[in-house]
């Protein structure tokens, strides 16, 4: 709050009474500080460079394409160096991390323009000038709502909200693959591009499962993926990603009851109680869920599952 | 050979020549102390080898136990952590590795600041559900201070851990015991199925399996 000559500023022929607080205070990566320019919200070059979080339906993403727009992925987009400072005044510490990555994300693009930062991809790119946000809460999150409402009201970046009802499986064949565990998730990823661009579907052959692996990507901390076989079959919403039916809450339910199961789930995401409940009704099902990164003891924990499984 | 569990509070050390078994707090042991092999949460600090705790605990269980269907729960004092058996196969774990954790030495913190003897206290039917031991502290104050008797409000705690306990370990009608926690009266006597119990050398027995097959591989 800023004070001038013993009285308050007050914008918009406000007064003391119902000051808001908040008005002056602007938020960049180092949280909120007063009154800083918000410059980097500009967009000088042509193209337009846009910002998704979750899957946004295929007729959004051909409309981008047909754009020729620069498509980044605020969910997949890495800054993990930067994941606890840029929210720490303004989340709880006992948050879901994937929420803070987000976060993170745009405010490491927008406000840290530079080389270093950024996909190689993307280098020399314009900043963000839209956010699409798919926020069918039984697709991703409910706090979907609140990252919307936070991108409009606090970066003021133009944010356009979608639903995804796709409904058309388009199969699962990576989820199915011998490919090692964490190809397997940047090609799902990779997938969803290629469907929206028309490129020749990637479908390499079905391997006989050892074990599964149930959940979200783990966008904390990939390396999680090493740990298994390539013979680890993906099932829950990661599944529905490579099907391009995020919101296929039936196809995310099942798992195969005759393989050992990993459940996986970002820690503090309402997705744990699914996971964890799936556990418990899979006959040899294990919940794990993982924070900012992998743990000594969740590794431990891991480990021992798929050795004593006979897995690994 | 020397064989250690190097917990987080106490390190368990057999020696399996002699059969010598010695207790001590892992922060007493001499920073030169390598063991061969071992397992626990400190072990990588104070051996040449070490086995996932896990992986010794169902050795341990495979090689003690009679029955070819147990659930064993090691309950330490910084996490607990369970195996099943059924019909000798392996059907499920898990370690509360971080969050929910601390029982054991909360317990022991509580009982040392109270001044109280578990030993000379009654399991209570009420309990208290926590989170975690430190939470479960807070509320044990909480009653306190609203006039409930100390011995009575930590063993309302240890009502509620052994619950906690006993849901995470999925409700069997049997369970073995070990860990640190087996020596807590009090704690044994509030666990709501029938319970057996095990020493808490337990794991090194686990880990002596896990030894051999490697000296004979």
């Amino acid at each position: 709050m800023e004070q001038s000559r013993g009285v308050y500023k007050l914008e918009n022929g406000g007064n003391e009474n119902n000051y808001n607080p908040m008005q002056d205070m602007v938020l960049t990566r180092h949280g909120f500080v007063r009154g800083k320019e918000q410059s980097f919200l500009k967009n000088p070059k042509d193209k337009p460079f846009i910002g998704i979080i979750g899957v946004p339906p295929k007729e959004v993403m051909e409309e981008l394409i047909k754009e020729d727009a620069v498509i980044l992925s605020l969910d997949m987009y890495k800054v993990d160096r930067l994941i606890t400072e840029p929210t720490d005044n303004i989340l709880p510490k006992a948050y879901c991390a994937q929420i803070k990555r987000i976060i993170a994300n745009i405010l490491s693009v927008t406000d840290f323009w530079n080389e270093d930062v950024m996909d190689s991809v993307l280098v020399g790119r314009n900043p963000i000038s839209e956010i699409i946000i798919e926020d069918s809460e039984i697709c991703r999150c409910n706090e979907m709502g609140f990252v919307a409402d936070f991108i409009e009201n606090e970066l003021k970046i133009k944010l356009r909200r979608v639903k995804n009802n796709d409904i058309e499986r388009k199969g699962d064949f990576i989820c199915k693959s011998g490919i090692p565990l964490d190809e397997k998730f940047g090609k799902i990823a990779g997938y969803f591009y290629r469907d929206i661009e028309r490129k020749k579907p990637f479908k390499p052959e079905y391997v006989k499962p050892k074990c599964a692996f149930w959940g979200t990507p783990p966008w904390g901390d990939f390396s999680i993926a090493n740990y298994f076989p390539d013979e680890t079959h993906i099932y829950g919403w990661t599944r529905c990603v490579e099907n391009l039916t995020p919101g296929d809450l039936k196809l995310e339910l099942e798992f195969d009851p005759d393989v050992p199961t990993v459940f996986f789930s970002q820690s503090f995401c309402p997705k744990a109680g699914l996971a964890s409940y799936l556990a418990n009704k899979h006959p040899r099902g294990m919940f794990i869920d993982m924070d900012i990164g992998l743990t000594r003891s969740t590794v431990a924990k891991l480990t021992a599952f798929l050795q004593l499984n006979k897995v690994i | 050979m020397i064989l250690l569990d190097a917990g987080t509070t106490y390190a368990k050390i057999l020696d399996t020549e002699t059969d010598e078994r010695t207790v001590k707090r892992v922060s007493d042991l001499e920073k030169t102390f390598r063991a061969d092999v071992g397992t626990g949460h400190n072990i990588n600090r104070f051996a040449n080898r070490s086995v996932n705790e896990i992986i010794a605990l169902a050795n341990a269980g495979k090689s003690l136990i009679k029955d070819n269907s147990f659930t064993l729960l090691d309950i330490g004092s910084r996490d607990a952590k369970y195996v099943v058996f059924e019909n000798g196969s392996f059907i499920h774990s898990d370690w509360n590795t971080e969050c929910g954790a601390f029982t054991g030495q909360a317990i022991e913190i509580l009982g040392n600041y109270l001044n109280i003897d578990y030993s000379k206290i009654e399991p209570q039917k009420e309990f208290i559900t926590a989170t975690c031991g430190l939470l479960g502290m807070g509320h044990v104050f909480d009653l306190v201070a609203a006039g409930v008797e100390p011995e009575i409000a930590a063993a309302r705690l240890i009502k509620g851990v052994c619950i906690s306990m006993y849901r995470f370990a999925r409700k069997p009608k049997k369970i073995y015991l070990t860990g640190g926690l087996v020596r807590n009266r009090l704690f044994v006597e509030s666990m709501p199925c029938e319970t057996v119990i095990l020493d808490r050398f337990t794991l090194l027995e686990g880990v002596k399996e896990y030894a051999l097959n490697m000296n004979g591989a």
